[in-house]
Parts: structure tokens; sequence; C-alpha cells
């Protein structure tokens, strides 16, 4: 059995989406019966858990074909791509920036 | 009276159900590692368990792993990979070669992905992203060739024998036997566990202490 593969598809998981879904908001919901000190396991479920937290949202918005979840290498190279789209530097944000930065010591955050 | 209908499967799709049902249970297997961190199994009617390391567990695995290093690092029939690549060299087997080939693949597949997420991002049809797939699948088959080669020349490195040695002190560490409801350690020693006769029991608490502590 190939455990990372394993570990994937259980993060892919609807009951498992739910419940990270959940947990983000509700802090007592947790995944693990342990507290602390995470096993190299555990680290490789987390992630997955995001990764697929975060395709489900770009396929709920539309932001990626309905075939995303069809092949692994579909999700992983969508990823890919978004990671280096995202690396890239945007050179409109030089040239039409209409926001002026204002240089001090402290700034006043608007209160939510 | 209607007529009964039996539906007979194909062994095409005898294998498809069998191949679900083995991934379901490797999976439920999975989700009590990830969850609980403790991976429970039976063996000749005896109930035994793998865990993580305790801080007493984890000195006692550095201890080993040191006194390993300093016996195998002075023996000179052990050779560390780079010597062991610059031997292959002499006899004139390119370890860096394979690397180059390996480095090139990686590329290739990256190319391939990025414009294979692209596709994905413009909702193309099907068809594009299947090339795409197909092509990836083929770079990584010819990967798995090289990958294979570089593993197999480099099996007996130092580097190497002192990961299995590392496997086998965390099973002996962390391999439990349940005894009248209470877990304790099987082996109280190292001399214990490598004097053990039974080696399926060991492979099997092997393979899932290894899960825990590396992947």
């Amino acid at each position: 059995m190939d455990i990372i593969n394993l570990t994937r598809k259980l993060a892919k998981q609807n009951k498992y989406q739910s419940i990270f879904t959940i947990s983000k908001e509700f802090k007592y919901i947790r995944i693990f019966k342990n507290t602390r000190e995470l096993s190299k396991l555990q680290e490789i479920f987390l992630n997955y858990l995001y990764v697929y937290d975060n395709l489900n949202q770009d396929l709920m918005m539309k932001k990626v074909s309905k075939h995303i979840f069809d092949y692994e290498i579909y999700e992983d190279s969508y990823l890919m791509w978004k990671r280096e789209k995202s690396n890239k530097p945007d050179d409109r944000e030089d040239k039409t920036s209409d926001v002026k930065l204002i240089i001090s010591d402290k700034i006043n955050f608007p209160k939510r | 009276m209607q007529d009964l209908k039996i539906e007979t499967k194909s062994t095409a799709d005898v294998e498809k159900i069998l191949s679900k049902l083995n991934e379901d249970k490797d999976l439920a297997n999975i989700e009590e590692m990830v969850i609980d961190n403790k991976v429970m199994f039976e063996y000749k009617d005896k109930k035994y368990r793998v865990r993580l390391m305790n801080l007493k567990e984890k000195h006692e695995f550095y201890d080993l792993k040191v006194r390993k290093y300093a016996q195998l690092i002075q023996d000179k029939d052990v050779l560390l990979e780079k010597d062991l690549i610059s031997v292959y060299r002499q006899r004139g087997m390119n370890i860096d070669e394979l690397d180059d080939n390996i480095k090139k693949i990686n590329s290739q597949i990256v190319d391939i992905q990025i414009k294979l997420g692209e596709s994905l991002a413009k909702h193309e049809e099907p068809v594009i992203l299947n090339s795409y797939r197909e092509k990836i699948t083929n770079f990584k088959t010819q990967r798995q060739v090289y990958d294979f080669q570089k593993t197999d020349l480099l099996r007996m490195s130092l580097e190497n024998q002192l990961l299995n040695y590392e496997a086998e002190i965390i099973t002996y560490l962390t391999l439990d036997t349940l005894n009248e409801d209470k877990w304790a350690r099987l082996f109280n020693s190292y001399e214990d566990f490598i004097s053990y006769e039974d080696e399926t029991l060991l492979n099997m608490a092997g393979i899932r202490s290894m899960y825990l502590q590396y992947v």
C-alpha cells in the first residue's frame, strides 16, 4: 500500500473535508486524538486537507475545470500553475497603482 | 411469475470490486494511524501495536544511532555514498549521468504540468487535458527507471546501511504487545530484538512503525 497516496485519499474524503472546514471555525473540533507532537504522517495529512480545501473553494468559484478531481496529476498540475502564477511579479502594480503609501511609524488600521 | 434475473459480473468487474474493497480496508488502516498515531494489529491470535517513541526511547534511539555511525565510519569496507559514486565512476558506471537524466525529465514534467494547470484554469476540453496527462505519465515512467537504477547502485552505502539500522531500532523500541489488558514493550533490549526468531512479526511491525516515524 502506498501510504502517502492513501493519506491523500483520506484527506480528500468529504468527511475529513467537512471536519477540516468546521475545525477552522470551532477550535474545540479536533481532527487528531493527540493535541501535541504531530507525527510526520499527520503533517502530511494536514497538508492534504489544506490542499483539497483550496481546490474545493476554487471549484466552487469556477476558477478551475470540473475535471480537476478526475486525476491526481490534474490536481498537482493546477496547484503548480497557481503557485507559479502567484510567484510572478505583477507589473501592473507599479504602473497603475493609485494607492499612496504613507510612510509613518504607526498605521491605524480601520476597526472591523 | 416474474423471472429472476441473475446478474453475472465479468472478471474485470470482480477485480474492480475486490480492489475497491482492499482500498477501503487500507484507508481504514491509514485512518487509524493518522488519527491516533498508533497502529494495532493481530498476529497468531495475539494483539500488537506500534506507536511513536517517548522521550526516553528517543534518547536510546539517538545513542544507538550514534554508536552505529561511529562503527560504520571506521569500517574501511563500508563506503560513503560519495566514495561509492567515485568507485562506480572508475568502473565506467556514471551516477552523475543518471542524476542529469532525472533532472532533465523533472524539468520536462514541470513544464507540461504548468501547461496542464493553465488548461484546467481555462476550462479546456478533456481531450487536451488528457494529452498532457499522458505525456506526464510517460515521463514519470522514464524517470522511475533511472530512480530505480540509482537507488539500487547506492543500496550498500554507509548512509543506507544507517537508515536500515534506524528502522530496526525504531521497531525494537516501539513494538508493544497486549498482556492481560496492559500494553508493554515486547523487547527489553536490542539483543532480544535481533535474536527474535519470528521474522514475519518483525516485518509486520517494521512496516507499520516506519509509516508513523518516517514516511
